[in-house]
C-alpha cells in the first residue's frame, strides 16, 4: 500500500486533532473475492491510511464511511458516526451487488452511535464487533475474522499511540509562541512546561505514582516546582512567575486528561472537588436483564462479563473503570442498564434513552 | 483546557445551531429561506431532505403546507419537535419527521410524490459518492410538474473567485467548525450534477454576495 508522502504525515501528527477527510466509498484491499470480509472504518484519513498499512497481505473489503473526518469514537458519540452514514454509503457503493457476505465488521469503539437492529432493517447487514484496536486486526482476520479474544475487546492507549497523541496536544498549545515577540521568555516557559506536562504524563504514564491522569499530570507539576525552588534560577523572570507559568501550564494539561477518554471521563469541578478522575457514569444491570450479553461486546474497559462457567448471567467488576463510553446504553436492547454513580456528563448525542439519567 | 472548552461549545450545538447557520452565512441562508418559503402555497406538499431544528419546514407548515422532514439526526430533530409542541395543533399535525438516511428516500417514500423537494445547507455535508446517491432518487418521489429547490454554499466557477474562496475557506475553517461543529463546504459542480441526475436548472440566485445560492430545477422532458 502506497503511504502519503512524509510531509503530510508529519502536519496530520502535529494537527491531529483536526478533521481530515479521506475519500468515502469501498476500497479492495488486495485481491479480495465477493465472500470475503467486510470492514468498516470512518474517514479519518490518518486511520484510514494506517488501516491499509496493517491489512496489507490480506484480501479484505475496507468501507471507508463518512465521519465527518474524526475518529469513529468521538464521531459515534456526538451522532457523526451512525447506522444513517453506513447505510448512505451501503446505498451510494451499491455494496450489495459486489460482495456476498451480509456482515459488517466494526470497531466496537462505535458501538455508541450503531443502532445495530437499525442498520439491520434498513441496510440489510449485521454487525460483527471487531477488535478495538486496529493491531488486532491482523489476528482477528487470521482467526477467521468472527471471534475475538477478550483481550481485543479493549481500548487500549499504547505507548505509540500515546506519543502521537503527545505531539497532537503540543500541536494545539503551539499557539501560545505566538506571544514570542512580546513575552519571550515567558511564551518559551509556558511551551517547555506544557511539553514537560504532556510528555510526562503520556510517556511516564506507567511509572507515575498516581491512579487518575489529571493526578500524574500533578505529580509532574510538583516535581517541577520542587527542582525551581532547590537550584532558584533567578535569569529571565522572578521565581514566583516561573512558578506561577509552570502551575498553569500543568493545570491546564490536567483539565485535558479529565475529558474523554480512553481512561476515564468526568468533569473538572468533580475532579477538583474530589481529586479523582472517576466517571460519574456507574453502570448497573437492572431486573429488565436478560443476560443477552450485548454489553459483553461492547465494553472497551470489560467491566461485563459472566457470572462463571455454567451461569450466563451478567456481572459488572466496576473496579476495571469505566470510562463513560456509554455503548453498553446504546447497544442495550431492553434498557436495562441504570446509573448507579453521581451523575454523568452528558455530552453523548447518539442516546435517545438517557434522559432518564440527567440528574433531577 | 483548549480542546475540552472546544468540546463543551460543541456539546451545545443542536440548540444554538440556527442562530450560527445565520451568523456564519450573513444572513444569506434567511434571504434564501424566505425566497423558498414563496413558493409554499396552502396544502402543497412539501419534503425537506436534512430539515434539521425546522427553520424552514415549520415556516411552511404555517403557511398550510403539508410537510414531511427527514433528518439522520436524532438531536436536531428532537429541537424540532419541542419547537412543535408549542405549535397550535393543526400546525404541527401537519408535520411529519422521519429519522432516516437521505439514501433511504426511494424506499422510504415508495410510490409517494412530493410537490417541492428543498435540501438547504445539508448537500455540502454528503460526501460526492452520497451526493449523487441522493440526487439520483429525488426525480422518483417528485411529483410530475413539481421543483427541486436547494439552498447551498455553491464553489464559484471562474477562477479568480475561486481562489478568493480557497482563502475565505482556510481563515474562517475554525470559527466554523467551533460555531457549528459541522463544516459548511461549498458543494463542488452541482448544477453538473444535477444534471446528470435528470435535473433540468431553472434558475439561480446568489444571497448575501454568493454565500448562499439558490438553485431551482425541475425533471428533465424525456423525449
Amino acid at each position: 500500500m502506497k503511504q502519503s508522502p512524509l510531509h503530510i504525515r508529519l502536519y496530520w501528527l502535529l494537527h491531529r486533532y483536526n478533521p481530515f477527510r479521506a475519500e468515502v466509498g469501498l476500497r479492495a484491499i488486495g485481491n479480495p473475492t465477493p465472500d470475503a470480509p467486510v470492514l468498516v472504518s470512518g474517514n479519518y484519513a490518518p486511520v484510514v491510511e494506517e488501516l491499509e498499512q496493517v491489512l496489507n497481505g490480506f484480501d479484505v473489503w475496507l468501507l471507508v464511511v463518512d465521519s465527518a473526518g474524526i475518529n469513529v469514537w468521538c464521531a459515534a458519540g456526538v451522532g457523526d458516526f451512525s447506522e444513517h452514514k453506513i447505510i448512505d454509503t451501503l446505498v451510494a457503493t451499491r455494496i450489495s451487488e459486489k460482495v456476498t457476505t451480509r456482515r459488517l465488521i466494526i470497531s466496537p469503539l462505535a458501538a455508541v452511535g450503531i443502532d445495530r437492529d437499525r442498520l439491520r432493517r434498513d441496510g440489510g447487514f449485521d454487525v460483527i464487533w471487531g477488535p478495538a484496536h486496529l493491531d488486532d486486526l491482523p489476528a482477528f482476520l487470521r482467526g477467521g475474522g468472527t471471534t475475538r479474544t477478550p483481550q481485543m475487546r479493549l481500548a487500549r492507549f499504547p505507548l505509540r499511540d500515546r506519543f502521537q497523541q503527545a505531539i497532537g496536544i503540543m500541536g494545539v498549545f503551539a499557539f501560545s509562541l505566538l506571544l514570542i515577540p512580546w513575552h519571550r521568555r515567558e511564551a518559551l516557559w509556558f511551551y517547555a512546561s506544557i511539553a514537560h506536562a504532556v510528555f510526562g504524563t503520556m510517556l511516564g504514564y506507567e511509572l507515575l505514582p498516581a491512579k487518575y491522569p489529571a493526578n500524574k499530570t500533578m505529580l509532574l507539576a510538583a516535581a517541577q516546582a520542587a527542582i525551581l525552588l532547590i537550584t532558584r534560577p533567578n535569569h529571565g523572570m522572578p521565581l514566583r512567575r516561573r512558578l506561577f507559568i509552570g502551575f498553569a501550564a500543568h493545570l491546564l494539561i490536567a483539565f485535558d486528561m479529565i475529558g474523554s477518554t480512553p481512561f476515564y471521563k468526568t468533569t473538572i469541578a468533580h475532579w477538583l472537588s474530589t481529586g479523582n478522575n472517576e466517571s460519574l457514569f456507574q453502570p448497573n444491570l437492572g431486573d429488565k436483564c436478560n443476560s443477552c450479553g450485548r454489553c459483553i461486546e461492547v465494553c472497551p474497559k470489560g467491566l461485563f462479563s459472566r457470572a462463571g462457567e455454567d451461569s450466563r448471567r451478567v456481572v459488572i467488576d466496576h473496579s476495571k473503570g469505566c470510562c463513560e463510553c456509554l455503548a453498553c446504553i446504546k447497544q442495550c436492547p431492553r434498557e436495562a442498564i441504570d446509573n448507579i454513580g453521581r451523575g454523568w456528563k452528558d455530552d453523548i448525542k447518539s442516546l435517545d434513552t438517557v434522559s432518564r439519567f440527567r440528574p433531577a | 483546557m483548549i480542546i475540552y472548552g472546544l468540546m463543551k461549545f460543541i456539546e451545545q450545538i443542536p440548540s444554538r445551531y440556527d442562530r450560527m447557520i445565520g451568523f456564519l452565512t450573513f444572513g444569506g441562508h434567511r434571504s434564501a429561506r424566505r425566497r423558498m418559503l414563496a413558493r409554499v402555497k396552502p396544502g402543497v406538499r412539501v419534503l425537506d431532505i436534512g430539515c434539521g431544528t425546522g427553520k424552514f419546514l415549520l415556516e411552511a407548515a404555517r403557511h398550510g403546507a403539508i410537510c414531511t422532514g427527514v433528518d439522520a439526526s436524532r438531536s436536531m430533530l428532537a429541537v424540532f419537535r419541542e419547537k412543535l409542541a408549542s405549535e397550535p395543533d393543526d400546525i404541527a399535525s401537519r408535520v411529519t419527521l422521519l429519522n432516516h438516511s437521505a439514501t433511504l428516500l426511494e424506499k422510504s417514500f415508495a410510490g409517494e410524490t412530493f410537490d417541492i423537494i428543498t435540501a438547504s445547507l445539508m448537500l455540502g455535508e454528503l460526501p460526492p459518492l452520497v451526493l449523487t446517491a441522493v440526487l439520483g432518487q429525488i426525480p422518483q418521489i417528485l411529483a410530475p410538474g413539481g421543483s427541486l429547490l436547494i439552498a447551498d454554499e455553491l464553489w464559484p466557477k471562474d477562477q479568480w473567485r475561486s481562489m478568493l474562496y480557497s482563502f475565505i475557506m482556510a481563515v474562517t475553517f475554525i470559527p466554523n467548525f467551533i460555531l457549528t461543529r459541522t463544516m459548511i463546504r461549498p458543494v463542488k459542480g452541482l448544477e453538473e450534477r444535477l444534471s446528470e441526475a435528470g435535473f433540468e436548472v431553472m434558475s439561480r440566485r446568489d444571497f448575501a454576495f454568493g454565500v448562499v445560492s439558490l438553485i431551482e430545477a425541475v425533471a428533465k422532458k424525456t423525449t
